[in-house]
Parts: C-alpha cells; structure tokens; sequence
C-alpha cells in the first residue's frame, strides 16, 4: 500500500537520473563531490559522464587567456606559461582564476586551439595537451619533424591542432611542419610515437585553427592564387580544400588584417579583423555535401555596435590584437590599449574587461580562447 | 490540486477524449489523453497499447507526484511548450509556473524526478535536475550525504587518495 517513500530517508535515485543533475554542475562542484562516496566517485570517473557533462558546458564556453611568454628560469630549469580563466556575472566579466603550468624543455610556445573541454599549445618540437579546468596537462613525445629555422634565422612555427575523432571517441594531434609540410599524427592514449601520414598538398597559414564536429580548419589565406579553407577529418586522417566563402574580399591577403577562425552560431565562422571592422562569415556545414552547400549566412559589419560611449574602440585598437570567438561572443583584446573589449553579438553589447594591475603578464603575448568546462582527462 | 479531479474508483463514466491513470498507491485520476499523451512517452506508449479503456497502472508513481506532473502536461499542452525550456513557445507564463512548481520540498522534488523519469517527460525531468542541481551547489560534503542518503565508505588513505587527484578545486 505505501508506494512511497518513507518521508526524511533521502532517495535513491536511477543512475541516469543522478547523471543528468550532476552533469549541470560546474565543474569545481563536481570535483567536491568525489568526496561523497565510492559510488559517485565512479560515477564522475565514467566517460559517458564525462561527454554528458562536456556536451553541456559547452552551452555556456569559458573565456581563457594562455599567455605564452616565457622566460627561461635557470634556477629552476623551467619556463612557466600561465593560464587565466574568466567569468561572467551579470554581464559583467573578470578574472577568476589562473594557474602556471612549469614547462621544463626550452621552447617557444604557442596556443593552437581548444577542443572538447582540451587546449592544446605548442613549440618547435614539443606539444602540450592540457585541460584548463582540471589543470591537469602532460606534454606529447617529441616530434619526428622538426622545424628548420628560415630566412634571418626566424623560427617558423609548425602548423598544430586538437581534434576529437567523433567516430571513435579519441583525441588526436595533427601536426604539419617544414618544407614539405609532413603531417604526423599522435592519438592520444593509443599511439606512443607519432605517425607519419604524407605531405599536405595545402600551404597552411599561421593563423590558429577551429575544431567543429570532428574536423580541425585551417586556411591557406596568406597565399595569393590558393586561397582555400582545409579541412582535416580526425577520423580518417585526411585534408580536403573548400573554397573561400563567396563574399570573402576577393582582394589579396594584406597583412593588416588579421584572422581567425570560431565556433559562431553552431558553424564554422571566419572572421577578419581590420580594426575597426570586423567581418563574419558563417559557412553552414553539412556534414558530406559539405562544399558544395556551403553558403554565406551573416556577414556583417559590427563597426556601429562597438562604439562604447563617447570611446570609439578605433583609437585604441592598434594592430596587435586578437580574437576569440565562441557561440555568440566575441572577445576582442587590444594589448595596446591595455584592455579588453567583450562583445556579445546576440545583445550587440560590448563591454570593457578591465585587468588587475597585478597581472602585468596579462599584458603581453596572451592569447584568449574559449573553452568548455569540463572534467574530461587528458588522456 | 482541485482541477485535477481525483475520484474514488475506476468506474467513474468514461467521457470522450479521457484517459485513467492509476497511482501506485491506488488513487485514480481521470485526465484529457491529448494533455498527458503528447508530454509523457510512457502514456503515449500506453494508450497506443490499447490501455485507453483501463486505467493505466503506474506503479512507482505516488498519487502527490502523479497529480503534479498531470498539472505539468496540462499546463505545456495548453501553452505548446511541451519541449521545454528550449523550445520557442516557452514564455514567461510557462517560467513563472515551473519556477512555482520547483518550489515543492525536498522529497515532493524527488518524488517529481522519478515519476518524470517513469513517465519519460522530458521537459519535468530537466526542470527537476536543474533544481536539484542549483540546491546541490551550496551544500557541504556532510549535507549532500545526508541529502542524497549516503554513507562515507572511504578510508583515510582513500579519501587523501581523493584529495590529490582534485586539488586543483580545493584552494
């Protein structure tokens, strides 16, 4: 007769149900409640909880900055590279967290770009996979091939990004470099050395890439004629060019503007940065029929909407910026001027992101991204 | 809960277009098939099932919970926001009645998961997760135990074991 549950003994509750309220915790809650019991604490170490609770912080992506200054300690033999963490609260955003990762090989470093809840950086011949929540990192075996120095003796960088195979589940690195643009791949927590898969056939530009549903993008933008997006699929390791979207300027690549790839509206997104405009493309991706569907769907100018009071963000911003793009937001960083501009495309809203004076390496070569939080492992 | 009309047996007269739902503690609720077939999976399977002219049973569904959820499909039915908080139709009025019904207590709360959950209606069941999560943020280890009904099964070793690997939230 009493079907229901003697009241004030708690519940026991299905397990998908448990999941589906853990999953909605930010993830410096979840890791307190490992504490609970044996039970939960196998709960929050599941994989599937793992994608669950990925799939919805990627909702609401933070902003990360990483700054890849580095200075070579030689007492304590290593480079520090920090990693600053931003919320929002009430339209209002601020610093709220950061942390040093010691890095004890000499390398310039770089940050390629976040996938799943990983971010992954890189130098000549190392690369670093960490998680920015977790601050859990681990640095990938050596590469095979390195970066030879260019003309003055100036370090060009290789081409690096993360991407999640959807097929299979598993990360990888792809990482193309020298003269004959080698790419070599590493999936993580599988393979123990990197594999060799050829030459790419594409030129790849400095710019950082984006991963979107099992693809990592590049372009090739910065050479005349050949002006392409590349596409690489994780799963089966190969590179396809797709046109430029039909509005992009036909004009050649100038070096004043600046590019960079996002996640904008669920799509790839493409922008152009030539202070003071910023110009979005959105190419729709559908999945196989992928080139010959792609289509311009925004492209705009939102020059009006980052006029912030009586400052016009043109006399700040000088060419040293960069942008992170993510869902609807839109992180413009103007190291001149010492600030950062946050632009909220669905409100058209910008708003100025003032630094601690006590962060002085906020300042300097720090790039942000977006990033969701999550417990995932670096595997 | 006066408009969702419990009555004291199954041979109230059938109308057209009702449905009877049993609880698991044997209350009888006569309901429009539409309302609850076009929210909840299971009664949908039910009806399709040929259960339109039996009450349908719901065992672990309590009468209090039962009437609830009821009131739910009633209320997103009649306002086409069964989809719940993503969906288009889902306005103020919708977000000022879930708001209301997430103020139930503790057990009425778990209670509405698991008959949300039996009964597969997916809009109730990310309203509850959502509010048993907001009330989980502040509580202590201690109190979540308590909560939740478990029992520390760790041993020192284990739990310092623990604290390493998740230092990084615990500064």
């Amino acid at each position: 007769m009493d079907a229901k549950k003697t009241v004030g003994t708690g519940l026991d509750l299905p397990m998908n149900v448990m999941l589906e309220i853990l999953k909605r915790l930010p993830a410096k809650s979840l890791a307190r409640l490992n504490f609970v019991c044996k039970q939960w604490h196998s709960w929050l170490h599941l994989p599937y909880f793992a994608k669950l609770q990925s799939e919805h912080a990627s909702r609401n992506p933070k902003i990360y900055v990483i700054n890849t200054w580095l200075a070579w300690d030689d007492n304590l033999g290593q480079n520090t590279l920090r990693i600053y963490s931003f919320s929002e609260d009430g339209g209002r955003v601020m610093l709220s967290d950061k942390f040093a990762i010691p890095i004890t090989v000499k390398d310039d470093f770089s940050i390629s770009n976040a996938c799943h809840g990983l971010i992954s950086f890189y130098g000549a011949r190392y690369v670093f996979v960490a998680n920015p929540r977790t601050r859990k990192f681990r640095a990938l075996k050596e590469a095979s091939f390195h970066q030879s120095r260019v003309l003055g003796g100036e370090l060009i960088f290789p081409n690096v990004g993360l991407g999640f195979s959807l097929e299979t589940g598993e990360y990888k690195v792809a990482r193309v470099s020298g003269r004959e643009r080698r790419c070599e791949v590493l999936t993580l927590g599988k393979d123990v050395s990197w594999r060799d898969i050829g030459a790419v056939r594409f030129p790849l530009s400095r710019y950082r890439p984006a991963y979107m549903n099992g693809a990592l993008y590049w372009t090739t933008i910065e050479h005349p004629g050949l002006e392409r997006i590349v596409r690489f699929d994780v799963c089966r390791e190969e590179f396809t060019g797709i046109e430029l979207p039909p509005s992009w300027s036909p004009q050649p690549f100038r070096g004043k503007r600046r590019l960079y790839f996002g996640v904008l509206w669920g799509s790839l997104c493409l922008a152009a940065w030539r202070a003071p405009l910023l110009d979005l493309h959105v190419i729709d991706d559908n999945k196989s029929t992928w080139a010959s569907k792609r289509r311009n769907i925004h492209s705009r100018k939102i020059e009006a909407r980052l006029n912030m009071g009586c400052i016009k963000l043109i006399d700040w911003i000088k060419d040293m910026t960069a942008v992170a793009i993510h869902k609807d937001k839109v992180l413009i960083f103007c190291e001149l001027s010492m600030n950062w501009v946050y632009h909220d495309l669905r409100s058209n809203t910008s708003s100025i992101i003032r630094l601690p004076n006590d962060e002085p390496f906020l300042l300097t070569n720090s790039r942000p991204f977006a990033c969701e939080e999550s417990i995932v492992r670096v595997p | 809960m006066a408009t969702t009309g419990a009555s004291d047996g199954a041979s109230a007269a059938k109308k057209e277009g009702l449905v009877t739902l049993m609880s698991g503690d044997g209350e009888i609720f006569e309901v429009e098939a539409a309302a609850v077939a076009a929210l909840s999976v299971t009664i949908r399977h039910a009806i399709e099932e040929g259960f339109g002219d039996r009450p349908i049973p719901l065992p672990i569904v309590g009468a209090r919970a039962l009437a609830l959820a009821v009131e739910y499909c009633r209320k997103h039915h009649s306002l086409g926001g069964g989809a719940g908080e993503d969906s288009a139709a889902y306005d103020d009025e919708l977000r000022a009645f879930d708001h209301n019904l997430a103020k139930v207590d503790r057990d009425t709360l778990f209670d509405l998961i698991e008959a949300a959950n039996y009964l597969e209606i997916e809009g109730l069941l990310n309203l509850m997760c959502r509010t048993v999560a907001e009330m989980m943020k502040g509580k202590s280890v201690e109190e979540l135990r308590r909560t939740f009904d478990v029992s520390n099964d760790y041993t020192p070793e284990e739990e310092e074991e623990v604290r390493r690997e998740v230092s990084w939230a615990l500064d």
